[in-house]
């Protein structure tokens, strides 16, 4: 997310705006084979208070869906691991 | 003539309203001119472009999240760009490094098969300028695409467009009918070359991804905004003057989750309206070549 707002220089919104068009691509995506979806920040940059809603709208908005889990990265390996099969 | 020519020299100005008008068959209007550019970056070298510097902005190689990021489309992005061309009937022209054809035969392949036409791009991604022997890299680059696709590039977009003053004469030699690289016109052109003319079509470095997304760092909407925009006023335009619409995209830019919409949403738009046709760059030139023709015929 440091791209995305310091680098490009959006404005806080845009972190929303992608995140959930991003997510609906990919929750299409999901009904033919699981996906994830990462999502990147920064307590200095996300954390700031004009930024922080939008952040806070994307959870809430993805909670909604029943169908979607959280996850840490280690609880992604060990569900890779298992599911397979293995991408080269 | 003791140097290679400058742009000035390979054509003489002209002013659109000038010239006499073509016509499209079948009572067309507009042409829109799909290009999707392959590129390979190779880990060796400092990456084309980057999405994220290295933290305190020194470069460093090997660069393996930028590297990571383009290769993203070639593993996802693209598939996305197949599925939706599958979808609308339209092939378009694949702007492709050489290289593509032998380090992501599966994508080449798929591209081939859909009936793309493949137009030359180097051997891979790189300014034209540190080329050593550029007449070798063409030769070996159009060499590479006809032997996986059993046909010779007609077209050629430079690595980034670039160009030295020589190129020119290289393309013409090496069999070369069309380039991308001057986007100084709405309509297709005659330059000289040593070796015979050279047609440029007009390619865009304006409704193309990398300057739109990764330079001018615009919303992801702009894409289909901007498109738009130039399609309603080249469609009325093309009232007096048929007009062709370039759309040059990256699999690594226009094929992420959150682009892909909008790409989707241009066809959506322009396929609403009457005389619109999608070319690639081979079609556009036969009918630019046909037109010159017949206009010689009657003068």
């Amino acid at each position: 997310m440091s791209p995305w707002m310091l680098i490009q220089h959006h404005k806080a919104s845009e972190y929303y705006d992608r995140a959930i068009d991003h997510f609906e691509q990919i929750y299409e995506d999901s009904a033919e084979s699981a996906r994830i979806m990462a999502l990147v920040v920064h307590p200095y940059i996300m954390g700031a208070p004009h930024r922080l809603k939008y952040f806070r709208r994307i959870i809430e908005t993805l909670r909604q869906k029943a169908d979607i889990v959280f996850m840490t990265g280690e609880q992604i390996l060990d569900w890779y691991l298992q599911a397979g099969p293995k991408a080269p | 003539m003791t140097g290679p020519m400058l742009p000035r020299e390979r054509c003489d100005y002209s002013a659109i309203v000038d010239r006499p008008v073509m016509k499209l068959p079948g009572g067309a209007r507009i042409v829109i001119w799909t290009i999707v550019n392959l590129e390979v970056w190779d880990i060796a070298k400092p990456m084309a472009r980057q999405v994220i510097p290295a933290p305190t902005g020194i470069p460093l190689l090997p660069d393996v999240p930028n590297w990571s990021w383009h290769e993203y489309g070639m593993r996802v992005g693209v598939w996305r760009f197949f599925e939706l061309y599958h979808k609308l009937g339209i092939a378009p022209t694949l702007s492709i490094n050489a290289r593509v054809c032998e380090d992501y035969p599966r994508v080449a392949r798929q591209a081939h098969q859909a009936g793309w036409e493949f137009m030359g791009h180097a051997y891979e991604q790189g300014p034209i300028h540190k080329e050593a022997d550029q007449k070798a890299m063409i030769h070996r680059s159009l060499g590479v695409i006809e032997d996986f696709t059993g046909k010779r590039p007609v077209g050629w977009l430079g690595p980034g467009l670039t160009q030295t003053l020589e190129t020119p004469e290289w393309l013409a030699e090496a069999g070369i009918k069309y380039i991308g690289d001057w986007v100084y016109d709405d309509e297709p052109t005659l330059i000289r070359t040593a070796n015979g003319p050279l047609v440029t079509l007009p390619y865009t470095v304006e409704l193309n991804d990398i300057p739109m997304m990764m330079v001018q760092h615009h919303e992801s909407t702009q894409l289909l905004n901007r498109v738009t925009d130039s399609f309603d006023r080249l469609y009325a335009e093309s009232e007096q003057r048929p007009k062709i619409l370039s759309l040059a995209i990256h699999p690594y830019i226009s094929g992420q989750p959150f682009r892909i919409k909008y790409l989707e949403a241009i066809y959506d738009y322009v396929n609403r309206f009457e005389g619109v046709v999608h070319w690639n760059g081979e079609q556009i030139l036969d009918w630019y070549l046909g037109q010159t023709a017949a206009g010689q015929k009657r003068a």
